[in-house]
């Protein structure tokens, strides 16, 4: 892992869109980005969680590009998550490349779900390097 | 984007020219008036439009309905025909959400009679219309039967599930069915995401609202739709669930090499696409229409769920009287006829709105006009519209379909607190169930262009007459 940006903690915050929701994540390396950008689905879904958090699933994603591995690995959560009833919130990347990511994450069941995502959008999708590490924008549909 | 750079076709008509951008292979035309062409000019809605007028086939404009506003790839909002057979299909130009749509359901209750059991009646909704995201419709589709829903739709849902009554189909964009579909080019994990969800609401702007019949504008179209001023309808907004989330996924991602095999470039990936008549293409076509099947079965199975609720609240047999008015779809792509070629007119956020000279129409409906449904934004108004001849030439046969957002969900947050917005819509007799407070000040009234202005452009234009107006009494949503 890189540690360019070893003093830059994971961030995420929202781009003001006014259909969808525009997500912009910031992190020192890849895995802690993907990380960050489970995290941040996760505080779009759910507000509180109800029941003891469960066991641990693994994921592994592959892609042309870094990019299309955000694609797939926002779109894999979506799925596993409507399919499973739970919202993830826990992620352990164990291994990242610009094609492929292989993770652990452990979910939990929501009181209530606050934004339904339906899918992760190619549209303004980039991954970049920076000064500090990565960072990223991806357009939710909700 | 410097609004300066449209011309003014007509009062409503906005046209900017294929030159303006070198990719450009037609014009694009924007529905407005001078304010809401001001809003729409507020944010990327028109660069999308403009990304929407390369796509190789597009013919006449990329064409924008007064409701629209920024979304991913087209605009919501957004009408492009591509001529065929060679023109594209962009999953991108129908969305995640194929054949989301609306579908009014008239009961011939006065609401004077059970006025003091609509509370009930949202409560007993709630409990039958299961909403939020991927909860289990308690429906549980067997493998025959999910693939029978994708190829035969409502038609499917009413004959071999019994969940409908005999003429329900009658009343449905394409009779509920589109038989191009194929459950084959849907994938597993599609499949999967469906098997259990056929009879829910979903989350985001979907909903399920009791309304009454305020007021009427044309009474030969209200009496044609059985509309009755003073009785109450439920208007059901819901689409394809996960499964047409997954199609569009999927076929997004095969779309990339697509792409490369046709030698196609497009502006933003979200537009991925292939020719009509390209083997991916027509897969991508026969699943998606598989997923319109779908939703079109959605809708029924709650219409059928609608009428159990109001059978139980209002008195046994009153179910039994809710009738459809119709079904329409604003995400979806058709296959059309103009000027006596065939295209495929991509719907993102629009409406058909087909004259009272089209064949498809119900028999009640020919010579009147196919009915268009613009919901109003939580707690306002919606609108019954017709369709008229006219729509053809000017607008592709296409409407709006709402109001059409102003304001991003963060900004609608910082504005109106949620729980002072349910107080508010309760005040005004309006009974509200709603999963948290954050997700209904995100569906606020001033998120929301004005729907009536909306309303202005389209009849203005005359590509819709206005026949009636219905005021909601009870919000369920997703």
């Amino acid at each position: 892992m890189s540690s360019k940006g070893a003093d830059q903690r994971p961030s995420h915050h929202l781009v003001e869109h006014t259909g969808e929701v525009q997500l912009q994540l910031e992190a020192p390396d890849l895995a802690s980005l993907f990380e960050e950008a489970g995290r941040a689905l996760a505080s779009l879904m759910m507000e509180e969680s109800a029941g003891s958090m469960g066991t641990a699933i693994a994921i592994t994603v592959e892609a042309t590009d870094r990019a299309d591995l955000l694609f797939e690995w926002l779109n894999e959560l979506i799925y596993r998550s409507e399919m499973d009833k739970v919202v993830f919130v826990e992620f352990s990347v164990q291994e990242i490349s610009a094609k492929k990511l292989r993770a652990e994450v452990r979910g939990v069941t929501p009181r209530e779900i606050r934004t339904a995502v339906k899918a992760a959008t190619f549209h303004d999708l980039t991954v970049a390097d920076t000064a500090n590490g990565v960072s990223a924008t991806v357009v939710l549909d909700v | 984007m410097d609004l300066s750079n449209l011309e003014q076709i007509d009062e409503f008509t906005f046209q900017l020219s294929e030159q303006y951008r070198a990719d450009m292979r037609a014009p694009v035309r924007v529905f407005a008036d001078r304010k809401t062409l001001e809003e729409i000019g507020g944010d990327q809605s028109l660069d999308q439009l403009i990304n929407v007028a390369t796509l190789p086939g597009i013919a006449f404009w990329a064409l924008g309905m007064p409701d629209i506003h920024q979304g991913y790839g087209f605009p919501v909002g957004g009408v492009a025909a591509t001529e065929l057979p060679h023109g594209v299909i962009s999953p991108g130009g129908i969305g995640f959400d194929i054949n989301c749509g609306v579908r009014l359901l008239r009961t011939g209750i006065a609401h004077d009679d059970i006025a003091d059991k609509v509370e009930a009646l949202v409560h007993e909704l709630s409990r039958a219309v299961p909403s939020g995201y991927g909860r289990s419709g308690r429906l549980h589709l067997s493998d025959h039967e999910l693939r029978g829903v994708l190829d035969n739709g409502a038609a499917f849902v009413v004959n071999q599930l019994g969940l409908g009554m005999g003429d329900d189909i009658e009343f449905l964009e394409s009779r509920g069915i589109l038989d191009e579909a194929s459950a084959r080019d849907v994938s597993q994990k599609a499949q999967d995401r469906g098997r259990d969800q056929l009879g829910t609401l979903g989350g985001g702007n979907h909903f399920l609202e009791v309304q009454v019949v305020d007021e009427l504008f044309d009474q030969v179209a209200a009496d044609a739709f059985g509309l009755v001023e003073g009785e109450v309808t439920v208007l059901i907004h819901t689409g394809s669930r996960g499964l047409g989330h997954q199609v569009c996924k999927d076929y997004l991602k095969r779309f990339g090499q697509a792409m490369k095999n046709h030698g196609i470039e497009v502006p933003d990936r979200q537009l991925a696409c292939a020719p009509m008549s390209s083997e991916e293409g027509q897969n991508y076509y026969r699943a998606m229409c598989a997923a319109a099947n779908y939703a079109f079965g959605n809708r029924q199975v709650l219409t059928h769920r609608v009428r159990g609720a109001i059978d139980r609240i209002l008195g046994r047999g009153s179910g039994e009287q809710v009738k459809i008015v119709y079904d329409v779809a604003h995400n979806i792509a058709k296959v059309e006829e103009f000027d006596g070629g065939n295209y495929c007119v991509h719907r993102k956020g629009a409406t058909r709105a087909f004259g009272p000279s089209m064949a498809e129409l119900p028999e009640q409906y020919r010579g009147v006009g196919q009915p268009v449904f613009i919901p109003g934004s939580m707690g306002t108004s919606s609108s019954v519209l017709v369709g008229t001849d006219s729509a053809k030439d000017l607008a592709l046969n296409s409407c709006c379909h709402g109001a059409g957002r102003r304001m991003s969900r963060t900004a609608a947050k910082k504005q109106v607190q949620g729980h002072e917005l349910r107080r508010q819509l309760e005040e005004r007799g309006i009974t509200v169930r709603c999963p948290s407070n954050a997700e209904l000040a995100e569906e606020a009234p001033l998120a929301y262009k004005d729907v009536e202005r909306v309303v202005n452009v389209v009849t203005g234009l005359g590509i819709a007459r206005h026949v009636a107006r219905l005021r909601p009494v009870g919000v369920l949503k997703g």
